[in-house]
């Protein structure tokens, strides 16, 4: 959000997916009321549909997102999801990109697609009066429901993904991330690019494109949160006129469970820069799995809670070693990796890797201090208003949610199971989740690290 | 995420300082009901602006220091940035990090950041804690201590932003040469972060000397903006921040950029994948215009070239196959004279001078065909529902009005924005791109990658800056 020409002391959360649901519950005693009050519905076509109704400003935000993420992508046609995502807004209903474009202008409405490794989301936010809500969720539809999937732009969509791979070969931290994929998710779906390679874009087709489209982009594979000025009996009606036209189909599948590291690895991307970008991992946990909030808490003591984390006080503020350095869960559906980075000047990879891994190894021996968890659970418990605090957070909150299938009381529950950590259950789940002596160290630079 | 693929941003993306507005009609602004801002000066001159929001139970409190790195002096670039992180590092009160632990310990984000124009430092936490961080926000501006120790331990994270942010990212350092040969005396001459070398070349005695001019009262805002009463944060504001003495404020040197004549060139070889060519062309700010609809004027035409998916750049570049991304940047609260910059990334294999021809055909068409009052009419629209979007954002609703104010413009203009960019005519859009599009002040920059697996170190002495080819 903040412009690009400023710059700022610390840098936030690492990755997108992990920013994902890193909420907690509020603060509110004796008979707390519904934090946040999620009504859900199933269409007829089998679409699963949350609703929260805000009143304050003369708008809505409606998120239809499909398990159709780059994890789906066919047998060597990777990023073949990420290509469908960006077709969609190429135009539909025989109309060109940029009539619709202009249609959507003209309302005030704006649309935006988005794909990970999980799934791929299609967004529009309105006006609530219904003179501009109207129209604009017909418009939506169609760019959901009847895309024109033309050769010559799918041709153009298809240089453009090539050159987002070359932008990403350009970029230490997009290199780092694809290749701690590469290596916890070996053979697994999640382990490719969302934007596929050269290789591999190059071999998808158009037919690929839609035969893609026909199977994942279907109701019972779609979730739809709508977020805004609107009563019940609007949300009912705005859900079935978004997904109008689309087949009943079926969901996706479970995908197959992450396998994760077998043995300790290390991976050297060369690269000619003064800093190396280094990602030290171990295996982790799906998301929905019952040591989720031990690890979550434990995680924001050790390195994930920011500027008073270990991490950062140990590297950072006692040391100077990096602007950067924290430490995430990344927890996905089918598995998931725990990891601590870095960003470093290159002659001080080694010294850094190695204090990384000792702080880790006396959190996992000691535990957390008292004091530590307090304020841990003080931040997490204290901060919750702020993760829901705009249409735009609430949306985003509910549509994790509905993926990871947790349960619609979840964010009144939060802030109990957030309190009901304890210094036992943090070190016994460290102690269970993270094996030290199966590592992956992977280093973006001019140099090689040694081997563990 | 990709909210606009095709110009790489949204059109709002370079003035986040906030002309967006209000609306397709006047019914939707009036249902929305225009946010009131109360304001009030204390004894000592901060000016503090209070926003009401109710929404939730949650408080922004952000404070503007005008003091940006345009302000530094020759030899200590960097030093209002380096001076940002040191406010994090303890006062006569506070241990280095503690104020930080505090924020955290309440369940609040808290953070800083320093641009050209200015320096701001935020935290957004549940409105019952706000005058814990009054009370320590206050506390740093008045008792901070620069610790020599931890001075040198911070000066290392710095270094490491800006090898980071800078050394290693091609993109930056295209940017950064492409300011520092537009302005030769500006303020915008050197980048945010500083000169490599002048970061090595910190002393204790810059961050005092930066402090004893810029830290004071009367020459902050300070911005609230959540579910509060205004009287109140008032009278926060007076116990906290109002004992703080106003500050001696020299006078600033005017530093206004000398004329231009000529288009100049530079060609930055480094290792890179893609290739790309920005110009810049030397504009007013809504603080430098002669007139102000000058400024507002162009920040019409930048959403019109790039604002998202409607706009030229997306339709008639990007979907034509004649560039492979194209994307406009103008920030109308500059407090100097600034650059309207075009940015382009190139189809494969295409010469670098078919991209220029390329943009430079936009430029050329929006001074000799008026603007259709339909394409006009489609901004403005996007203008009122994204101002109404916009208050979604407490965050962004404050840094509305410190840029502003900040920048020396009336806060209230900040409210007003949207009127502002509806008075805008196909005429007067015309008029500013003759005005201002013109080889005489424009400079061009080009990335031209050299393969990732060069090492450029061995060529270039550590003394040295970039190996950018200039030619005037």
């Amino acid at each position: 959000m903040l412009p690009t020409n400023i710059i700022a002391k610390f840098r936030g959360s690492l990755l997108a997916c992990t920013a994902l649901l890193g909420m907690s519950s509020v603060t509110i005693a004796g008979d707390a009321p519904s934090v946040l009050d999620i009504q859900h519905w199933e269409t007829e076509q089998g679409a699963q549909v949350y609703f929260y109704p805000t009143s304050n400003l003369p708008m809505v935000d409606i998120r239809v997102s499909f398990d159709a993420g780059s994890a789906r992508d066919p047998e060597a046609l990777e990023g073949t999801a990420a290509l469908v995502s960006a077709m969609l807004t190429e135009g539909s209903d025989g109309q060109s990109a940029s009539t619709m474009a202009y249609r959507f202008a003209e309302l005030g409405a704006e649309i935006s697609t988005g794909v990970g490794s999980e799934n791929a989301s299609v967004r529009l936010r309105s006006l609530s009066q219904s003179q501009y809500l109207n129209p604009a969720v017909s418009l939506f539809n169609k760019t959901l429901s009847a895309p024109n999937f033309a050769a010559d732009t799918f041709e153009r969509e298809q240089r453009q993904q090539l050159q987002s791979i070359s932008a990403r070969q350009q970029s230490p931290r997009a290199l780092a991330i694809d290749a701690l994929r590469e290596v916890m998710f070996a053979g697994h779906p999640y382990a490719h690019p969302t934007t596929g390679t050269v290789e591999s874009v190059e071999r998808i087709t158009l037919e690929d494109v839609q035969d893609f489209y026909q199977r994942y982009y279907v109701a019972a594979n779609a979730d739809v949160v709508i977020v805004g000025d609107v009563d019940r009996n609007q949300a009912e009606a705005l859900a079935d006129s978004v997904l109008a036209g689309l087949p009943a189909g079926q969901a996706a599948p479970a995908l197959p469970e992450v396998s994760g590291l077998a043995e300790s690895f290390v991976k050297h991307v060369p690269f000619p820069s003064e800093q190396s970008t280094v990602f030290v991992a171990y295996n982790g946990i799906a998301r929905q799995h019952e040591d989720y909030f031990p690890l979550y808490v434990g995680n924001h003591i050790f390195g994930g809670g920011g500027f008073a984390s270990r991490l950062n006080a140990e590297l950072r503020q006692k040391r100077g070693l990096a602007y950067s350095v924290s430490s995430f869960l990344m927890p996905m559906r089918a598995g998931g990796v725990y990891a601590m980075s870095i960003q470093t000047r290159n002659d001080a990879v080694k010294e850094a890797v190695a204090l990384m891994q000792t702080q880790l190894q006396a959190f996992i021996d000691q535990g957390p201090e008292a004091e530590e968890l307090k304020d841990a659970i003080a931040n997490i418990t204290g901060g919750f208003p702020l993760r829901l605090d705009s249409n735009s957070k609430i949306t985003g909150q509910i549509g994790a949610l509905a993926f990871y299938g947790l349960p619609l009381d979840y964010f009144d529950q939060y802030v109990d199971h957030i309190r009901a950590v304890d210094s036992t259950a943090i070190q016994a789940a460290f102690a269970k989740h993270i094996d030290l002596d199966e590592v992956a160290v992977i280093v973006v630079g001019p140099e090689a690290p040694e081997q563990p | 995420m990709k909210a606009n693929k095709h110009t790489a941003r949204p059109w709002w993306h370079g003035y986040a300082a906030g002309l967006l507005g209000l609306g397709l009609s006047s019914a939707v602004i009036a249902e929305a009901s225009v946010p009131e801002v109360h304001s009030h000066t204390l004894d000592n001159g901060l000016k503090v602006l209070v926003l009401p929001d109710q929404r939730a139970p949650v408080v922004t409190q952000q404070i503007w220091y005008r003091a940006g790195s345009m302000d530094e002096p020759a030899g200590a670039t960097g030093i209002a940035h380096m001076f940002e992180h040191m406010m994090f590092k303890g006062t006569e009160n506070l241990a280095p990090g503690e104020f930080s632990e505090i924020i955290a310990r309440l369940g609040g984000q808290e953070n800083a950041f320093t641009s050209r124009d200015y320096t701001a430092y935020f935290q957004t936490l549940s409105n019952e804690h706000l005058e814990t961080a009054m009370q320590w926000e206050a506390d740093r501006l008045a008792n901070l201590v620069i610790d020599p120790d931890e001075f040198q331990s911070e000066r290392d994270v710095v270094k490491e932003e800006w090898r980071m942010r800078m050394r290693d990212n091609p993109n930056a350092r295209l940017s950064q040469q492409l300011y520092a040969t537009a302005f030769v005396n500006s303020g915008y001459h050197h980048p945010i972060i500083g000169w490599e070398p002048d970061i090595d070349a910190y002393s204790v005695e810059d961050l005092h000397q930066w402090r004893a001019q810029f830290y004071h009262p009367d020459n902050a805002t300070l911005v609230i903006v959540g579910d509060v009463d205004p009287k109140t944060v008032f009278s926060l504001a007076e116990k906290h921040y109002g004992p703080i003495p106003a500050g001696f404020q020299t006078e600033r040197k005017p530093r206004t950029e000398i004329k231009q004549h000529g288009t100049k060139r530079l060609k930055l070889e480094l290792p890179a994948r893609l290739p790309r060519l920005m110009m810049g062309y030397k504009v007013p700010s809504l603080v430098t215009a002669e007139e102000a609809w000058h400024a507002d004027a162009l920040t019409v035409l930048a959403a019109l070239l790039s604002g998202g998916e409607s706009s030229r750049f997306a339709n008639e570049l990007v979907r034509e196959n004649k560039l492979s991304r194209a994307w406009a940047n103008y920030t109308a609260t500059a407090r100097a004279q600034t650059l309207f910059t075009l940015t382009a990334i190139p189809n494969q294999d295409q010469p670098i001078e078919e991209v220029e021809a390329v943009l430079r055909e936009q430029i050329e068409r929006l001074k000799t065909e008026l603007v259709s009052t339909e394409e006009l009419a489609r901004i403005q629209a996007q203008v009122v529902a994204s101002d109404v979007y916009q208050r979604d954002s407490m965050f962004f609703q404050g840094m509305r009005l410190g840029i502003y104010q900040t920048a020396g413009l009336d806060y209230r203009d900040a409210l007003r924005c949207v009127e502002r960019i509806q008075a805008i005519t196909p005429e007067q859009i015309q008029k500013v791109a003759k005005m201002y599009f013109s080889d005489e002040s424009l400079t061009i920059a080009e990335l031209k990658p050299l393969p990732l697996d060069t090492d450029e170190r061995p060529n270039v002495p550590q003394s040295l800056e970039e190996p950018a080819h200039v030619a005037y």
